[in-house]
């Protein structure tokens, strides 16, 4: 997550502003690994076939639960909203473009304008989530 | 009957979500338990509803839907802050993640 770094706003306020920007980063970076839980759980529900297959049960049992705790230790810095649709956002874009490599399906320009269209929501949302948060600064843990 | 399963599904995945919010990275029990009921409660509703909707359909207004509330409930709840730029990027997310559903992508 080095992208944080290049962030030419803050000059005032060095202080809190560094430690939120890290405990941010790091929330950022456990959100992204929630969504590739997220993903793994989505193809995996589709390779278990109803639940029937084992081996894949239990990747996808797994996944759905590592996805959810990695979603909440991101949602301890981040707002429940951005985290949520970011999380659902990245694992849909991540399932399709997986999907499409273990199963052959065509990436259409539909899709790929779907993909702009959420992967420019996410980033934007990353921008706009820096902006001061009263709250943040007195819990943010582990930073 | 399969709108009403779809409804309870999505209160159910608002629930979750919030719940996850609460438990400070599940460090919490209550919270975590009342979040992995909303889960589970929320995954059988929605099997439910998908008995006779299509899953494409099902899907998308699940967590469509589900995120508009869980923005919403996030305010309302967290207080956490609202504006027109973030409106734009949940909007920009949600119409990416419909499209991609309704094409039988995701």
């Amino acid at each position: 997550m080095t992208i944080e770094q290049q962030a030419p706003v803050e000059s005032p306020a060095a202080g809190g502003v560094t430690e939120k920007t890290q405990s941010h980063g790091r929330a950022w970076t456990f959100l992204l690994i929630a969504a590739v839980f997220e993903i793994v759980f989505a193809l995996g529900t589709k390779g278990s076939e109803g639940f029937t297959q084992l081996v894949p049960s239990l990747i996808t049992a797994g996944a759905a639960g590592m996805g959810i705790f990695t979603l909440s230790l991101a949602l301890r810095t981040l707002d429940v909203g951005i985290g949520y649709a970011v999380w659902t956002g990245i694992g849909s874009v991540g399932t399709v473009i997986v999907g499409s490599f273990l199963y052959d399906e065509p990436i259409t320009p539909v899709k790929v304008l779907c993909f702009a269209a959420i992967i420019g929501g996410v980033l934007g949302l990353k921008i706009v989530s820096r902006e001061p948060a009263p709250e943040a600064t007195a819990g943010a843990p582990g930073a | 009957m399969a709108w009403i399963y779809l409804g309870i599904a999505i209160l159910f995945e608002i629930a979750f979500a919030l719940g996850t919010n609460a438990t400070k990275g599940f460090t919490r029990l209550w919270p975590s338990v009342f979040t992995l009921l909303a889960a589970a409660g929320g995954i059988f509703t929605l099997s439910l509803a998908l008995r006779t909707l299509d899953v494409g359909v099902g899907y998308t207004i699940w967590t469509g839907v589900g995120s508009i509330g869980i923005v919403l409930m996030g305010a309302l709840i967290f207080g956490e802050k609202i504006n027109a730029k973030k409106v734009l990027g949940f909007a920009a997310i949600i119409a990416g993640a419909v499209g991609l559903r309704l094409t039988g992508a995701a």
